[in-house]
């Protein structure tokens, strides 16, 4: 391997590290590289003629990326001494670099991230590059570990228990002027200045000594008083367990860390984070979480195509046709991003009503700080309206996101093709209907696609690109590329009912509908899939959803898949009542309260029994298996029916789609952890309610063949 | 050394911070404090040149509280331009900080004849509009400290004060509220103020807009905590509510009271501050009472009448439990959480509620005392004149 560090010296004994991992975009701390900067530690702690060190990362703009991701995500199966052994290796590293016998400044331009963010802590300073660029964070939770290399007792000696608290259990970076205001950085200057400001700094420290006393005082305990460390332990954890109901162990691992060594001296407070690191390194959540990591780079980096060759088009300008409530959000996903946007409907009433929902994305995230006056002009800019379909003859995308009825579709597809360019791209918003046979009605079949957007559309990430028999490669290509610019994540999904989520979601919210009928409250229903992880329940989300789409949605699937799904009357008997959910005031709970929050009903309770099929008791068990096996099951025939390209576009599909727990990586993922042997043995008890819990070949072979999704 | 006397203490009603049926939903802090100003002068007789300053407590400085609201209330009142006018901020103690300013004011032979007092207008003004924390301020602390909520939650759980107890005493609040209502014990404090009624109409208002009548145990325990979702004891029913008021006290040296011929209802025996950890924040008049009995060489069997702020219920029940004070003796006509808590207001609250209780009762020595957000205790002694 290259070197990926140099050190030179500058004027005055002062010595230059510089870090730059050759060939790679970014610097990470992988075990050769801390290999390598052992032995230039080795050579440094004799070297008491020096002034002091500077470090800098020869990538402008990339300080230090973390640890090694790659390293920690192969980690699942190692012994404790194995992962013990790798943590005090970094410890011992750093902890030799934090006693160099000169002043040590870490001059940060840049991502400067995880195990980068504890390399210049254990520094005597740090200078941060005022570029918009750095960004200095301790992510280590978001993929379910802790800072285990000194971060969580070195960054609250340095800047107080809350600020430190606050980086690392919300994995959220700061700026350099906010790293400056907090004390961690000593000041944020031009990247231009670091070398010379940090030169400046190290005469400051040796002059008055400031190095030798910070060391002694960083190197104390924080010194907590009983109140203090009770009553801040108790909150903190009181919050943690409020955002992340226990689930997400590491920032409560992250919070017993500090706390248990924030009143010891700093040798033995490192030693109390090693010991709290082992609880999550190599564990189930964290392995998930960092393939969930790895997933989303890869998707990221995937251009919707296997053919190389194949080059997105251009697209300047994108025309939406329909201004309700998908239909505005996706022109304003676009106009927000600067993509010049024409808004169509059918009358200047409607279009006025897209126009207040597109004003309401941005004021929204105003009221959260989130944007200002400035974004909301410029996407107003970018956002032109019109009742005349002859205007798409100017515009390189048209998305249809009108009525979802087929007839209705296709007749304006037929007029289109007078209307608009000939090379244009027709995408349809559509959530159920057929792409191959839409495309039949499209101008040109080879440049019509689907474009499935979720709800609500600024908030949610996913699209489904849905790839008709005749769309070309490059019109996939291109609306990939255009997802991503208007910061999506784009799968891409063959044509099948329901596409990926829907299809794959269908079966669990049809479940939950014939336990209900079965027997089980929906408070019971609802309570075990958010026992499992689910941000919501299915019941509650049928409500959110809104039953007509539910029950339509549903025909649907009963008529592609009639072996294996089942009508339930519920839904019918709902929608005839006039009880569409939430936006009607009530469907399966009402929402009639002040704050509009759900509450039982009693007027449900009669529809109930005129559709109940038994009275009997279910376990809570058999609820999250009947709600998540047929789940599983569907995604592994849509893997076998190469709807989708890799087991991680269903696992990112649902994650991001649906919002299944991230900590269990995805249905796939889950599956893999329980095994496939033992997933036809949970699905014994559940023969006799037919298809539905059938085991697919797939899943047999994977059992016979101990086989995995991902290996 | 001059003595400092109480010739009258006021208020207004006290009503809900609330945009829509709060009872000062259009009535603005200057306003309210320049009234009950008026009112006091008028009540006590004095001559408005004699007032060398107005001493005025209020917590967030912004808005229409910018700036300095005691002088602009004392301009408002028609006070003559000499008079002084100063706002003081100890947070919730800071009426109560005026008074005890007014005092060392009068022993210290400087301002003479003053007015104490205070306002908080907690719906236009919003207890927490932008505050800006400083990090370093939370070196060995989480923001928490700032959460009051989550200070009284934490003495829930180190003195053991159960929700049971906490209800049963914010329903005790109400009753004796109510009671005092009823029974007309709160006619000679408040002085009818002009507000909005809950139905929309302008309203001559004489009582408090917070207090429960049909509040019970059952409907208390019912309610969800606040502050801890997850196993906290700390709800809306045993917290005082945000609130609108205002309260005032004339005050001077015992000699001017007599050269004028007022009759004074109390002297300020003794005054003291103390800090205490900000995580209980509540405990604040522990240390402050042990500090201000010493101060006035008295015990606390001597103190007949006790005002002690009802931030919560169990940071009253935390201090009664810690000073050993039996409930009997303890804000007997109710207090924060039934009458309400407009913060720069409230010291002059109590104390106003007390001298008309140490007066209605006969009482010789009272004591007024409140706990501040971030760690504080503030405890004023009064003995009574001629009772």
């Amino acid at each position: 391997m290259d070197n990926v560090f140099e050190l030179t010296e500058l004027d005055g004994k002062v010595a230059l590290l510089t870090f730059d991992t050759p060939g790679k975009k970014v610097n990470t701390l992988g075990r050769p590289v801390l290999a390598e900067l052992t032995a230039i530690v080795d050579q440094l702690e004799s070297r008491e003629d020096l002034q002091g060190l500077l470090l800098k990362s020869g990538k402008p703009g990339q300080f230090v990326a973390g640890a090694d991701l790659n390293e920690l995500g192969a980690l699942l199966h190692a012994s404790q001494e194995q992962l013990g052994e790798g943590m005090k290796v970094g410890h011992a590293l750093f902890s030799r670099i934090s006693k160099l016998p000169f002043p040590t400044v870490a001059l940060i331009d840049g991502n400067c991230m995880g195990g980068g963010t504890e390399l210049a802590l254990s520094m005597d300073y740090r200078i941060a590059s005022d570029s918009p660029k750095t960004k200095i964070g301790l992510p280590e939770v978001n993929v379910g570990l802790i800072p285990g290399w000194g971060g969580t007792q070195r960054l609250p000696r340095l800047i107080g228990l809350n600020p430190a608290l606050d980086i690392m259990c919300s994995g959220n970076p700061i700026s350099a002027q906010k790293a400056a205001e907090l004390g961690f950085a000593f000041d944020a200057v031009p990247a231009e200045s670091l070398i010379d400001e940090g030169r400046r700094l190290i005469a400051y420290a040796r002059e008055s000594q400031d190095w030798r006393t910070q060391r002694e005082e960083l190197s104390k305990p924080l010194g907590l008083s009983e109140d203090q460390l009770n009553f801040s332990r108790a909150t903190a954890e009181g919050y943690i367990m409020g955002k992340t109901k226990g689930q997400y162990p590491a920032p409560l691992v992250a919070i017993k860390s500090v706390m248990e060594g924030a009143n010891l001296p700093l040798d033995e407070a490192l030693k109390v984070e090693q010991a709290a690191s082992l609880e999550v390194v190599g564990s189930e959540i964290s392995t998930n979480l960092i393939a969930i990591f790895f997933m989303t780079n890869r998707l990221a980096r995937d251009p919707g195509v296997e053919d190389s060759s194949v080059v997105a088009r251009d697209v300047n300008r994108v025309a939406v046709f329909g201004s309700g409530l998908m239909g505005a959000g996706i022109a304003t996903s676009h106009a927000r991003v600067g993509i010049p946007s024409l808004m169509l409907d059918v009358s200047d009433d409607r279009i006025a009503d897209g126009m207040r929902r597109a004003q309401k994305v941005v004021s929204d995230r105003m009221k959260i700080g989130r944007a200002n006056a400035k974004d909301m002009a410029s996407m107003l800019s970018c956002l032109n309206t019109s009742t005349d379909k002859s205007h798409v003859g100017d515009y390189d995308v048209v998305v249809e996101a009108i009525t979802e009825n087929e007839e209705i579709k296709t007749s304006l597809y037929k007029e289109l093709g007078e209307l608009m360019r000939d090379d244009a791209i027709l995408a349809s918003n559509t959530s159920t209907i057929s792409i191959t046979r839409m495309g039949k009605s499209a101008p040109h079949a080879d440049r019509f696609v689907g474009m499935h957007f979720f709800y609500p559309v600024d908030r949610m990430q996913l699209v489904e690109v849905i790839r008709g028999e005749e769309t070309s490669d490059e019109t996939i290509a291109t609306i990939v590329a255009l997802s991503k610019r208007i910061k999506k994540t784009p799968i891409v999904v063959g044509d099948c009912a329901g596409f990926l989520v829907n299809r794959v979601l269908l079966p669990y919210m049809n479940e939950a509908l014939l336990l209900l009928l079965e027997g089980a409250s929906m408070d019971q229903i609802d309570k075990a899939a958010l026992k499992f992880g689910m941000p919501m329940g299915p019941i509650a989300l049928q409500d959110v959803v809104g039953l007509d789409t539910s029950y339509y949605a549903g025909m649907t699937m009963i008529d592609a898949y009639s072996d294996r799904a089942i009508l339930t009357p519920i839904l019918k008997e709902l929608v005839e009542a006039g009880r569409l959910g939430k936006k009607t005031g009530s469907g399966f709970r009402k929402y009639t309260g002040k704050k509009g929050k759900p509450e039982a009903d009693p007027e449900f309770a009669p529809l109930l029994e005129k559709c109940r099929i038994d009275n009997k008791e279910i376990s809570n068990k058999e609820i999250t298996d009947r709600l998540f096996l047929p789940m599983f099951l569907e995604s592994t025939r849509v893997l076998e029916e190469n709807i989708v390209r890799d087991p991680g576009d269903v696992d990112m599909g649902l994650i991001l789609g649906i919002g299944f727990p991230p900590f269990r990586g995805g249905i796939l993922r889950w599956a893999d952890s329980q095994g496939a042997d033992k997933i036809l043995k949970d699905l014994e008890p559940y023969s006799e309610l037919g298809k539905r819990f059938e085991p697919t070949d797939m899943l047999k072979d994977m059992a016979a063949g101990g086989k995995k999704f991902y290996s | 050394m001059r003595q400092a006397v109480v010739i009258d203490a006021v208020r207004t009603p006290v009503g809900r911070a609330s945009a829509d049926v709060g009872y000062y939903r259009d009535v603005r802090s200057e306003d309210l404090s320049a009234d009950i100003i008026k009112a006091l002068m008028q009540r006590t007789g004095i001559d408005r040149n004699l007032i060398e300053d107005v001493k005025w407590g209020c917590v967030q400085q912004q808005g229409e509280q910018a700036f300095d609201i005691g002088r602009i209330a004392a301009l408002m009142a028609d006070l003559p331009i000499e008079t002084g006018g100063v706002t003081i901020n100890r947070n919730c103690a800071s009426s109560l900080q005026a008074i005890n300013d007014c005092a060392l004011s009068v022993a210290g032979e400087c301002e003479d004849i003053q007015i104490a007092g205070g306002v908080e207008h907690m719906e236009h003004v919003g207890m927490n509009d932008g505050y800006n924390p400083c990090p370093g301020l939370f070196r060995k602390y989480t923001e928490a400290i700032m959460n009051m909520g989550m200070t009284a939650e934490y003495l829930a759980g180190k003195y053991r004060i159960p929700r049971e107890k906490q209800d049963e005493y914010a329903c005790r609040s109400h009753e004796l509220a109510a009671k005092a209502t009823d029974s007309g014990e709160f006619e000679s404090e408040i002085i009818p103020t002009w507000g909005r009624g809950e139905n929309g109409r302008k309203e001559l208002l004489n009582g408090d807009q917070c207090i429960r009548r049909d509040t019970n145990l059952s409907a208390l325990a019912a309610l969800r905590p606040a502050f801890n979702p997850a196993g906290g004891s700390v709800t809306a029913g045993n917290s005082s509510p945000t609130n609108v008021g205002a309260a005032a006290l004339l005050i001077m040296s015992e000699e001017k009271a007599n050269e004028l011929g007022l009759k004074p209802m109390a002297k300020i025996r003794a005054m003291a501050v103390a800090g205490v950890d900000p995580t209980e924040m509540g405990i604040g008049p522990v240390p402050a009472v042990h500090k201000v009995l010493k101060r006035a060489g008295l015990d606390l069997d001597e103190i007949e009448a006790i005002e002690l702020n009802e931030a919560f219920a169990v940071q009253v029940l935390s201090c009664l439990k810690l000073l050993g004070i039996d409930e009997q003796r303890v804000n007997t006509r109710g207090g924060a959480i039934a009458i309400g808590h407009p913060l720069g207001a409230s010291g002059a609250r109590i104390a106003t509620t007390l001298l008309h209780r140490m007066r209605d009762s006969g009482a010789k020595y009272g004591l007024a005392t409140m706990c501040v957000g971030q760690g504080q205790g503030v405890a004023t002694v009064f003995e009574a004149v001629n009772n």
